[in-house]
């Protein structure tokens, strides 16, 4: 098992760089054929679950414990999101996908590479199933909230190109305005949902859990309040988008701004350290 | 049995559109001509008339029917006077066999449109087709052939890139609209002006299902006979018309704007626009796209934030690029053409080798059995079987090899046509049919 485990781990590399090449080829000649690309996603997301199924049973916890499995958790999220969110058998959109693509394959790549530099803590916090769910789920949400900011990058670059008259591939491949605007909404709402399970079971965890630092404030933990702050940000891009109707650029803008906040707060964090969330 | 195809037509690669309007049939003018070809002639034929191609496919029974019998069967059937028809006659192309099939194909495909691309065609060429089935004008030969042809069409739209992109202004302007609402459904869309170009416009809005659609021109009522010239070919969204004046009124409440008028001033000012900006409900972008030449819409417009602003070089500029890109498949959609013509002949092999075949062995066995009767009484029993034996065996060995080449793969485009040709024209098995016809 743990063989098996380790060959689908050196092929996933290969499998992320496939589908990065094919979505990529695609966007530069649209001509090519692009029917493969529906179903190659979909072996990847089967061998990347069969691969996360393998480790679990044979570490004993799920990719989380060192920033190999992690890396390798965030590819796996970036994938089953784009899928949820996007792949639909005739609508495969090469310009989307070679941005997902693109990212998924450099965090497995890492993850690969570096799969012997770590080794896992001894915490017992790890096979906390709670403890699970909350940090995968975190992954999850953070990974489908990188997809809306994809999208919403996406959405930006076409707008510009049509307000410039470039007519170039962005304008012939991405899809419309409307349809990036539609990806990113269910992309956070994905995101939302995630980071509401991540919160809830963190919050089951208060008292169980034994930080490094000692410290008991979680509320005033900075990767708590980054946390909750992008779920606000992303909740109210659903909620003034059904409420206040505002829809297009505006709402595109609003939600990316919420990637940046995270961006700089997690930033701040990885700069000030964190006790609450440190386990290692 | 000849096997020939032949195809006269008109096409805008040779005649000016007021020459080619002359020769154009309407659907009824096509049934007309389809039935008084079989009755003169009694052949498969398909009659495809559109504004830019008239092109008449005939399977024809006898040998001496040619491409001038055609040309002026159908110019007398348009009953134009005599100097026109001499003058249209010049022009018409000529082609057999297999140059027409490969044309036909051709056709269907949409490269050889006056629209690098065209889809239309093939629906026309489609539509020709059940007319001819519905007069009784296809036999098994046009049948396959349409099929044939229908099929390339297909797969050239589902293998390349030919009918990716817009190839016309009109259909860039709501191409370009669509990249930014993919689904018109919940969108309403203004038209400006009543003639052809945004008659087009607003045909192909409603064909990608837009929710509400105004139209606008200084003539309100032309404005109605617009819509009800579109209510003819389907099913028109939620509408209404209104006067040029009226238009401030609505851009509030349109997500889509085409302007096509012959005006020499601004329909639409930058400020009609700001004003629209603040009454609409949401902040989804507003589409304006000026096809008018003095232009419509003031380009400043386009300055606004969420507004897009297009004119025709705009427009041109996508068109432009997508004909390069339509050009550059054309080697593949010979391609395809290449195959499926190969595949054609393969089929019409069969079917034209059977027969030639059959009639060869049964010419020969005729010869056989003649001579054998003349000395049956000449024989004995044991002897005449033996000598009946010998001779099928030696009509089997001598038949072999042509009946070998006429079923093996051909070498060249004509090169099964002409072999099967020669047989039936050395052992005079079409006199045997017309003999047994008799």
């Amino acid at each position: 098992m743990l063989q098996a485990s380790n060959a689908i781990q050196a092929i996933l590399p290969f499998v992320y760089g496939t589908l990065l090449f094919g979505f990529a080829s695609v966007f530069a000649r649209p001509g090519r054929k692009r029917t493969w690309l529906f179903p190659a996603v979909l072996v990847a997301l089967v061998l990347h679950t069969g691969y996360i199924g393998l480790y679990t049973v044979v570490a004993g916890h799920c990719l989380l414990t060192t920033s190999h499995e992690l890396f390798s958790l965030i590819a796996f999220t970036l994938l089953a999101t784009y899928a949820i969110v996007e792949l639909r058998p005739n609508q495969v959109s090469a310009g989307t996908g070679a941005m997902v693509f693109l990212v998924a394959f450099i965090f497995q790549l890492i993850s690969s590479l570096s799969s012997h530099s770590g080794s896992a803590s001894s915490n017992p916090i790890f096979s906390d199933p709670i403890f699970n769910i909350h940090v995968t789920s975190a992954v999850f949400g953070y990974a489908a909230l990188t997809l809306a900011t994809i999208y919403g990058s996406l959405y930006l670059l076409l707008y510009r190109s049509m307000k410039k008259n470039t007519f170039g591939p962005i304008f012939q491949e991405l899809p419309s305005l409307g349809r990036l605007e539609r990806f990113g909404i269910r992309a956070s709402a994905v995101g939302f949902v995630f980071l509401s399970i991540s919160i809830l079971f963190g919050a089951l965890l208060v008292g169980k859990i034994t930080p490094v630092g000692q410290s008991s404030n979680y509320l005033l933990d900075p990767k708590t309040i980054a946390t909750i702050l992008t779920w606000l940000v992303f909740g109210l891009t659903l909620v003034i988008r059904r409420v206040a109707k505002i829809e297009g650029k505006k709402l595109v803008i609003f939600w990316m701004s919420g990637f940046a906040l995270t961006l700089i707060s997690m930033t701040i964090i990885n700069a000030f350290g964190t006790e609450y969330h440190n386990f290692l | 049995m000849p096997s020939k195809l032949i195809a006269i037509g008109l096409s805008h690669h040779s005649v000016p559109v007021e020459l080619r309007e002359r020769v154009t049939f309407s659907p009824t003018e096509i049934r007309n001509v389809l039935v008084r070809l079989k009755e003169a002639i009694s052949d498969e034929a398909l009659l495809i008339s559109t504004c830019n191609r008239t092109e008449l496919y005939v399977r024809p029974v006898h040998d001496e029917l040619s491409s001038d019998y055609l040309i002026d069967f159908l110019l007398e059937a348009k009953g134009l006077p005599l100097e026109i028809r001499i003058e249209l006659k010049k022009e018409f192309a000529r082609l057999s066999y297999c140059d027409a099939i490969i044309h036909l194909f051709e056709v269907s495909a949409g490269i050889d449109s006056q629209i690098l691309g065209d889809q239309q065609i093939f629906g026309q060429i489609k539509e020709s087709f059940r007319i001819a089935e519905e007069i009784g004008s296809t036999g098994t030969f046009m049948t396959k052939l349409a099929h044939a042809s229908f099929r390339v069409a297909k797969r050239v739209r589902s293998e390349t890139q030919l009918t990716a992109g817009a190839g016309t202004i009109s259909y860039a302007a709501v191409e370009f609209a669509r990249k930014v609402y993919d689904d018109f459904r919940n969108r309403s869309a203004l038209i400006i002006g009543a003639g052809e170009t945004a008659e087009l416009a607003a045909s192909y809005l409603i064909e990608k299902k837009i929710g509400k659609l105004y139209v606008a021109n200084r003539t309100e009522e032309n404005a109605k006979k617009m819509l009800l010239n579109l209510s003819k070919e389907g099913q028109l969204p939620p509408n209404a018309t209104l006067p040029l004046s009226e238009i401030r009124s609505v851009l509030g409440q349109v997500d889509i704007v085409i302007s096509s008028t012959g005006s020499d001033d601004l329909i639409i000012q930058k400020s009609d626009v700001e004003h629209a900006l603040g009454i609409r409900k949401s902040s989804v972008p507003l589409v304006l796209i000026d096809i008018a030449v003095p232009r419509d819409i003031d380009p400043e417009a386009g300055k606004l934030p969420n507004v897009f602003v297009k004119d025709i070089d705009d427009l041109s500029a996508i068109v432009d690029q997508n004909l390069q890109k339509r050009k550059a498949e054309l080697p593949r959609i010979k391609g395809i053409i290449n195959q499926e013509f190969e595949n054609f002949l393969e089929l019409f092999t069969k079917l034209e080798v059977g027969p030639t075949i059959a009639g060869l062995r049964k010419r020969f066995e005729e010869i056989r059995h003649e001579e054998l009767e003349r000395h049956r009484s000449k024989l004995p029993a044991e002897q005449f079987k033996e000598l009946d034996e010998m001779t099928r065996k030696m009509m089997n060995r001598l038949l072999h090899t042509p009946t070998v080449m006429l079923k093996e793969p051909r070498t060249t485009k004509d090169d099964m046509q002409a072999r099967i040709e020669m047989v039936r024209l050395l052992f005079a098995l079409d006199e045997e049919i017309k003999s047994d016809n008799n």
